[in-house]
């Protein structure tokens, strides 16, 4: 009976395991899955006889843990970097919106009218997922905060003039929380360009047959 | 943001430092190939069970390894009666011997300067690895 019931407790820890590899990504998984199911199980197995359903317990903890880290840093490698081509590009693509986000801030501190900072926002983001679709969260961040960075460097002027000289803005803003606000045409010019870019990929191969 | 891809070192290029999982991993696997829960419990071994590799950092780490070349699949089995058929046993390769002898000089070169420094004795200090010029 106590064999039965410690047979049932590995091969339940054994079940849990093989579900939470399904964060791993699945070429990886393609690769590994099978192996890591092998060596959980041997492990599992000598937990338990070691040291029981405690010892069971805490390798499972552990475990899960090491899936959790695992997937997340494989999840971002995957995201961020495929190959040097790619890398490449990332590069070209963080520059350009480096820029781009120095142009937004400097506009918006210094013009009057907001649409001309919102359609430089969504414009530039909309062209930088253009170009790079896959990272469009990244542009539409690093286009969209450039609004509350400038923002911020006026105010910290404004406290320590002996830094940047005193800066002003054109016109007042109630609270710097709104400055925020620039993140959504970012989001959406972004959003637009990876589509853009996927409706081009999609007619490309439809003329490809 | 990558898994540095680092290339095969010449006897003239000291590679970057090794991640901890990757050179225990080498490390156990200098003696002789080993399956994943072989070289899990070489690496505990061998660390005095300070390391405990789980299954996701072994295999991540055994791919980028495997990547890079260091270690290699082997199809043949040391001991084809005893073994389990659908155990994968895993090798060092030439260039992964010259890794982790460069990086096992590393630590050894540390470990000479922190006796100098008089935080170890002068025993482990003078331990030279024959292997690693």
């Amino acid at each position: 009976m106590t064999a039965h019931v410690d047979a049932r407790c590995v091969r339940f820890a054994r079940a849990l395991y093989a579900r939470g590899l399904r964060a791993l990504p699945r070429e990886f998984r393609a690769s590994f899955e099978r192996e890591m199911n092998q060596v959980f199980a041997a492990s599992a197995r000598e937990s338990f006889e070691r040291g029981g359903a405690l010892a069971l317990t805490s390798l499972m903890l552990r475990d899960a843990w090491d899936v959790a880290r695992s997937a997340a840093v494989q999840h971002l490698q995957r995201r961020m970097i495929v190959d040097k081509k790619d890398s490449n590009r990332l590069v070209a693509c963080v520059l350009l919106a480096l820029a781009c986000a120095t142009l937004v801030g400097w506009v918006d501190t210094h013009t009057e009218m907001v649409q001309v900072s919102v359609v430089l926002i969504a414009g530039s983001a909309f062209a930088v997922s253009l170009i790079d679709p896959r990272r469009a969260w990244l542009w539409a961040a690093l286009i969209g905060l450039a609004v509350p960075a400038s923002h911020a460097l006026v105010r910290l002027s404004s406290a320590q003039p002996s830094l940047f000289g005193a800066l002003s803005l054109p016109y007042p803003v109630d609270s710097y929380a709104s400055t925020f606000l620039a993140l959504i045409p970012a989001a959406v010019g972004a959003g637009c360009g990876a589509l853009a870019r996927a409706l081009v990929r999609r007619d490309r191969a439809r003329a490809q047959g | 943001m990558t898994a540095k891809k680092r290339t095969a070192p010449t006897p003239d290029s000291a590679p970057a430092p090794l991640t901890p999982a990757a050179f225990h991993i080498l490390l156990a696997l200098a003696d002789r190939d080993r399956h994943g829960y072989d070289i899990m419990r070489e690496v505990q071994r061998q660390s005095g069970g300070r390391v405990k590799l789980g299954p996701a950092t072994l295999y991540r780490t055994v791919a980028e390894l495997l990547r890079s070349k260091w270690i290699e699949e082997n199809d043949e089995r040391p001991d084809p009666e005893l073994d389990d058929e659908r155990r994968r046993y895993y090798a060092l390769t030439a260039d992964g011997k010259r890794v982790a002898r460069a990086e096992t000089q590393r630590f050894a070169d540390l470990v000479r300067a922190a006796a100098d420094k008089r935080l170890v004795g002068p025993r482990s200090a003078g331990v030279r690895w024959s292997g690693a010029s």
